[in-house]
């Protein structure tokens, strides 16, 4: 342990070399970002705990390796946010208007654009947060369920699992909200 | 059927479908179903994530982040400091006290209302009035008799080497004898039973025979060859009595022994000399009534003080 700790300072992959963990950043920080505000819904939360997240990585940087510094970035952005629903007792929620449609396209719904981002939320918020992340992650981000997986270090039949849970959480609220 | 249709879902889903696939899927009920809610997501946008501006910061966030560690090792050597120091502290009283123990400092104390008849190592007694405390050292004994003592005790010292009694108002040294020694309240009064012993006070020696009183109080030493007829002090037998003491003594003794407090009016002459006693089984109205009648004094009792007028 402690020659690989070593190694890893020396290293030309170190991520205490600056080029390193700047890449690092590059790569993933977006990604913890997604996987943040899906998880809160909170923009500056998740803004927030990605820099925590780099910082502590900076911190442990002789300790991780290059590979590993996805896995270990998840790890603890998921721990920062546990953190701070704990420490700060904030009750962290989608609030309308985070999440945009872009396109104009008329919803089928047949509401107002206001009105279906205020809905969409509202049911996105009332979804437990593992659905919703898995969800989120595959419709917005256009992540395969592969990569999903990987990420959040579960099964593709998890995902699958929890796609159709979001699928049929959403018929069901969508659905009272407009029949 | 639905097994296959979720295999298929699943593949829309991870946008999977070969056109064929898609087709065969769009029309199944399933399809249908979901349809709507995947397209509400289509465009959707979260909040922009400015990678570059979000670098910067943390660049700037490393900076600072450096200082701090740079004092948290200056606070952890601060801390360390602090244990060490505590370390060094703890081992400094446990070495104290482990001297103390091995010294064997013994040490005796009475509350009120106990008179304790102590041994000490080489058969002299002690009698300890009550409020009062002596410690000497058992160990140095042999060498060295000597003990420390802060209220009224009365000795029966067995023969031998010096015999020295420590107050703070003046040193007692005997060879073999029977005496009392009292320091209270800045009086301090010796008177000798038997035997010969020697007072210090103040730099000076003072020879005490038989029946011999020395006294200090109030700055003025008295010193009474042959006065004391008693083979032991009055306290022993529970009671006080007084030659000619200034009348503030006299209270200091009902103090002690009544376990109260008293309080005198400004306008009394606390130094006007008593003679008499009382017995400390005596009810207290009786005792003050006695005292306090031939000066033309009154008493008040209040709870746990007595107001005199």
């Amino acid at each position: 342990m402690k020659a690989t700790q070593e190694g890893n300072t020396e290293n030309e992959s170190s991520v205490c070399k600056e080029h390193n963990y700047h890449l690092l950043f590059t790569k993933f920080s977006k990604d913890i970002y997604k996987y943040l505000y899906y998880k809160t819904g909170n923009e500056v939360l998740a803004k927030d705990t990605v820099q925590e997240t780099f910082i502590k990585l900076w911190e442990n940087c002789a300790k991780v390796p290059f590979e590993k510094a996805k896995f270990y970035l998840l790890r603890v952005a998921k721990n920062k946010v546990i953190d701070s629903y704990r420490t700060q007792k904030i009750k962290i929620e989608f609030k309308d208007t985070h999440i945009k449609r872009v396109n104009t396209e008329t919803p089928l719904f047949l509401m107002e654009k206001d009105e279906y981002e205020v809905t969409l939320n509202n049911v996105l918020n009332s979804m437990p947060e593992k659905f919703r992340i898995t969800f989120l992650m595959n419709r917005i981000d256009g992540k395969k369920y592969r990569e999903i997986a990987e990420e959040l270090d579960i099964s593709v039949k998890t995902v699958e699992f929890r796609m159709q849970k979001a699928l049929k959480h959403l018929k069901k609220e969508l659905g009272t909200f407009n029949r | 059927m639905e097994n296959k249709n979720n295999t298929y879902l699943h593949k829309w889903l991870n946008d999977e479908l070969s056109e064929a696939e898609f087709e065969a899927f769009s029309k199944s009920e399933e399809y249908k179903e979901n349809a709507d809610i995947v397209n509400l997501f289509k465009g959707a946008k979260v909040p922009v994530f400015d990678e570059v501006t979000a670098y910067q910061e943390l660049t700037k966030m490393k900076a600072s982040q450096q200082n701090k560690q740079k004092e948290k090792v200056f606070q952890l050597n601060r801390k360390w400091m602090s244990m060490a120091a505590s370390l060094v502290l703890l081992i400094t009283i446990g070495y104290l006290s482990f001297q103390w123990l091995t010294n064997e400092m013994e040490h005796y104390e009475t509350a009120h209302g106990e008179i304790e008849q102590l041994v000490l190592p080489d058969n002299s007694t002690v009698a300890l009035n009550m409020q009062s405390s002596i410690s000497y050292n058992a160990e140095t004994w042999k060498k060295s008799r000597g003990l420390l003592l802060d209220g009224e005790a009365y000795f029966k010292v067995a023969k031998g080497k010096t015999f020295k009694v420590n107050t703070s108002l003046g040193i007692v040294e005997v060879l073999g004898t029977q005496f009392n020694v009292k320091q209270r309240n800045h009086q301090f009064e010796v008177v000798c039973y038997e035997g010969k012993v020697q007072v210090t006070h103040q730099n000076k020696q003072y020879i005490l025979t038989a029946g011999d009183y020395f006294s200090f109080v109030n700055g003025h030493i008295q010193f009474e060859s042959k006065k004391i007829q008693n083979v032991k002090p009055d306290w022993l037998e529970k009671r006080s009595y007084f030659n000619g003491v200034p009348l503030y003594i006299i209270f200091k003794d009902i103090e002690l022994y009544y376990d109260i407090q008293i309080v005198t009016k400004n306008n009394i002459d606390n130094q006007q000399l008593f003679s008499g006693g009382y017995k400390h089984s005596e009810n207290l109205k009786n005792v003050l009534k006695s005292i306090c009648e031939p000066f033309g004094l009154s008493y008040t009792i209040k709870k746990d003080t007595v107001y005199i007028e």
